[in-house]
């Protein structure tokens, strides 16, 4: 008897997760197949996107669809996982039609041949150099540019009233803080190491990065990496100050410069700070180029939507409503200059754009993932007090061991 | 009922019988509709489930699902077979969950999964050939409008600088034709049907086929339409060759074919990315012990592995076993608090402890070199060593007071009077009580 009762109960456990499993994997296959015969209305768009931003391209979907009948259906994801569910989930043709994304995805994402190209148009003179220039990967463009990121000085006016004109005047003037931490942080720290003529690659006729001339290990990488000692020894540059400590300290009005990009700009305003955007001053002669992250989407080269899908990102998503909405979302420079210029009134994102037209793309080649890999580590044993030569040749033994 | 058989003697077969059918009438009728409407359930799903999984032609898994639904069908439908009836739901979630996971995983292994071997071959083919379409130089953007002939599909193009219509298909290179204008692009003409764009949109996969030669040399590129509206110039630097399964290169002239590693590799061992994943046998394997740049950390990681195993639940261990003994002596006051306070590590969730120790381990503004040891600078997380002693401890931390509650519960065990001959024994061999309570817990 009570052997019954038992067996009954795990058997209704059974029942109701089995029906589970296999209603998931049977309502997952129709959908793909709707898709594929397209029939009925004009079919759906399927957009992965950053959940904070799905309500800014709501407005965008909807016209959408009210105009061609294509439905836009948008899913939010955490930032850290769209990449990598989608260069998984697409070969299988369960994945998105449109991705947004970074441009630095893109060498890993063609690579992996999950992007579809798309064709600008004319439009494509109408986007900021630098955006157009990191959509472009290989000669192709795979990416609607939608927002140029990149970091820039901010300045407590209160403390230090007046711009300042190189790196050492800025040291002298206040304290200065950047990101770093235990693994280093090399995208801070890329501006000063462009002042010393020492890019990570160069470039090729056609402006695009070239794996095979590696420069981080030019005569300029060893004297950024000599200054870097410099730094790490007098203090300026600390790998025990990571973000939070690097906020927490301009926030209280410890540090006058602090280093970092558009997102931080939100919380020291509203810590009552009175916040000015400088350029970031230059330890050498040379301009301090900080990379620029471009922000854009993605056609998925399994999309059963291609045409739907090119439309709506080159005819809706590149019009300067809906940048304008992306950047009410964001607060990031627009990649489209009109809308960018719009954007401009704003004397904080005029200073993030003024810095941003010395700005380099990130690189997007595969090799780029070998060079993250020790950069930053580098970076941290040097300030650490580590000897610059060696350790510097060591990076550059590696890196270049790494990409072979 | 079964307990006066089992006094007698050993049933009979037909004892037996008898005394089954009158366990099952002895069942409630209600929960025999239970379980008939709970196989009911399952096998309307299995059905539904095997209905799609054949319209998609999966018959692997088709298999599968009609082998476990009819082996569920019997056990739960027999009279018999009890103990199937209790294993039955949880071998099929660990076959699920837990076996089906680490066949896969290992098998992974044996292939060259990862960037640039991620899909099939098909889609390598389509990917490659999409991304070699090059944009012709200086070419124009013109307007175009998707039209269809008895199911041949063709492009009406307004030629930008003169305004006039032309028509092509995928055989037919681009010819002028009669149409009719709207707004200076032309939107029909005549024998042809003019598709709306909602229709564009739903041919999608027929449209990227579809590009149309400009002329008839094959140099001056051919018009494709990404967006159903605009058409551009290509010329494709790859051309497949599906008969030899080779994509040569139109420029270069270099050839590229298959040679089974997964990529399109010319002679000169340049491959083309991306390839598609097959299976590699023992490469990764063999590569992991033989490329010096893999064995090194791979050995240190896995003697480090071992390490923080051992060290770690020996040091939890050994601590939560102290802890207890310390806590059980009934002589203390207030017991139960100190009881309580020693548990409260395990009661923070494990991230939010790991977090609040990496900030006071920070070598220039952490609590422990700032405050506790009076502005020492200690490398605690940046020294190779001295970090793995960080998470030892750390660990410790986090992990004493799990062995503290099963010491505990051990140590509450031991009859009183056990304790108390430990303790009048012990003055006389010279150990503390503590000690021989501790060779009982074993």
């Amino acid at each position: 008897m009570k052997v019954t009762k038992r067996s009954i109960l795990a058997f209704g456990a059974l029942a109701v997760t089995s029906a589970i499993a296999l209603s998931g994997c049977a309502s997952s296959t129709p959908s793909a197949d709707e898709d594929s015969s397209g029939k009925g209305a004009a079919g759906k768009l399927t957009v992965w996107l950053d959940a904070e931003r799905v309500d800014a391209l709501k407005g965008a979907a909807d016209a959408y669809e009210e105009k061609t009948g294509v439905a836009v259906d948008l899913v939010g994801k955490s930032v850290d996982d769209i990449k990598d569910d989608f260069i998984q989930q697409a070969p299988t043709g369960k994945g998105p039609d449109v991705v947004m994304g970074a441009h630095d995805w893109l060498g890993e994402l063609s690579t992996n041949g999950v992007v579809a190209p798309i064709d600008l148009g004319d439009s494509a003179d109408g986007y900021l150099p630098v955006a157009t220039q990191a959509a472009t990967y290989d000669g192709t463009v795979y990416m609607l540019p939608y927002a140029v990121e990149n970091i820039a000085v901010l300045r407590n006016t209160k403390l230090v009233p007046e711009a300042p004109k190189s790196f050492d005047d800025m040291v002298s003037k206040g304290t200065f803080v950047v990101e770093q931490g235990a693994e280093g942080n090399p995208y801070h720290l890329y501006p000063f190491q462009t002042a010393f003529g020492a890019p990570v690659f160069g470039t090729d006729a056609s402006g695009s990065y070239d794996p095979a001339d590696l420069q981080l290990g030019s005569e300029g990488g060893f004297a950024f990496a000599d200054w870097l000692a410099a730094q790490g020894e007098a203090g300026t540059l600390n790998t025990d100050i990571d973000g939070e400590i690097a906020k927490q300290q301009f926030l209280d009005g410890t540090a006058a410069f602090w280093l970092t990009g558009p997102w931080n700009v939100a919380a020291a305003v509203d810590a009552g700070i009175d916040v000015a955007i400088d350029p970031i001053p230059s330890p050498t002669a040379e301009a301090a180029s900080p990379f620029a992250g471009v922000k854009g989407f993605f056609v998925s080269s399994e999309s059963k939507n291609k045409v739907a899908a090119n439309d709506f990102l080159v005819n809706y998503i590149g019009t300067e409503d809906v940048q304008l909405e992306l950047f009410k979302a964001g607060n990031v420079l627009p990649a489209l200059t009109a809308a960018a210029d719009t954007a401009a009134s704003d004397p904080i994102i005029a200073g993030f754009q003024t810095v941003g037209a010395d700005a380099v793309p990130m690189p997007a080649i595969p090799a780029m993932g070998s060079v993250w890999q020790y950069w930053g580590i580098a970076e941290a044993a040097v300030i650490n007090g580590a000897d610059p030569k060696a350790t510097w040749q060591k990076l550059t033994d590696d890196v270049s061991a790494a990409i072979k | 009922m079964t307990e006066t058989m089992e006094q007698t003697a050993p049933p009979t077969k037909r004892q037996r019988q008898a005394a089954q059918i009158a366990e099952a009438a002895a069942t409630p009728v209600g929960w025999m509709l239970l379980k008939i409407l709970l196989l009911g359930i399952v096998d309307a799903v299995a059905v539904y489930a095997a209905f799609v999984l054949f319209a998609n032609q999966e018959w692997l898994v088709l298999a599968v699902v009609i082998a476990v639904t009819a082996a569920v069908n019997y056990i739960y439908f027999s009279r018999r077979r009890v103990p199937a009836k209790y294993l039955t739901p949880g071998i099929i979630f660990l076959v699920v969950f837990q076996v089906f996971a680490l066949v896969y995983t290992g098998y992974i292994g044996f292939t060259n999964y990862g960037t640039g071997h991620n899909g099939s071959k098909p889609q390598a083919v389509s990917a490659l050939l999409a991304s070699a379409q090059e944009r012709v130089e200086d070419s124009p953007v013109s307007p175009v409008q998707v039209v269809e002939q008895a199911g041949v599909y063709g492009l009406l193009v307004t030629d930008p600088d003169t305004g006039d219509a032309l028509l092509g298909t995928n055989d037919e290179p681009l010819r002028e034709v009669d149409a009719q204008f709207d707004g200076g692009s032309a939107t029909a003409t005549d024998g042809w049907r003019t598709l709306p764009l909602a229709e564009v949109f739903s041919l999608s996969s027929e449209l990227e086929k579809l590009s149309v030669p400009f002329s008839d040399d094959p140099n001056d590129g051919s018009l494709r339409t990404p967006d159903g509206q605009s058409g551009y110039l290509y010329i494709s630097q790859l051309e497949y060759d599906a008969a030899a399964d080779t994509i040569t290169d139109t420029r270069s002239g270099v050839v590229y074919s298959d040679t089974g590693t997964g990529a399109f590799t010319s002679d000169d061992g340049e491959q083309l990315l991306p390839g598609w994943q097959v299976n590699v046998g023992f490469d990764n394997f063999v590569r992991a012990v033989t490329d010096a740049s893999i064995r090194g950390p791979l050995i240190s990681v896995t003697v480090w592995t071992f390490v923080f195993a051992i060290v770690s639940v020996a040091s939890t261990f050994f601590l939560g076993l102290l802890m207890a003994l310390v806590f059980n002596n009934t002589r203390m006051r207030f017991r139960n608090t100190y009881r309580i306070i020693m548990i409260l590590p395990y009661a923070f969730p494990a991230f939010l402890s790991a977090l609040v120790w990496a900030g006071m381990m920070n070598e220039s503004f952490g609590f422990i070199n700032q405050v506790l040891l009076g502005g020492a600078e200690i490398p605690w997380l940046t020294d190779p060593t001295l970090a793995k002693v960080s998470i030892l401890i750390v660990n410790l931390w986090l992990g004493f007071p799990y062995m503290f509650l099963v010491c505990m519960g051990a140590l509450q065990g031991i009859p009183e009077d056990v304790n108390e001959a430990a303790v009048w024994t012990a003055p006389t061999r010279g150990r503390s009580s503590g000690a021989s309570s501790c060779r009982f817990c074993w």
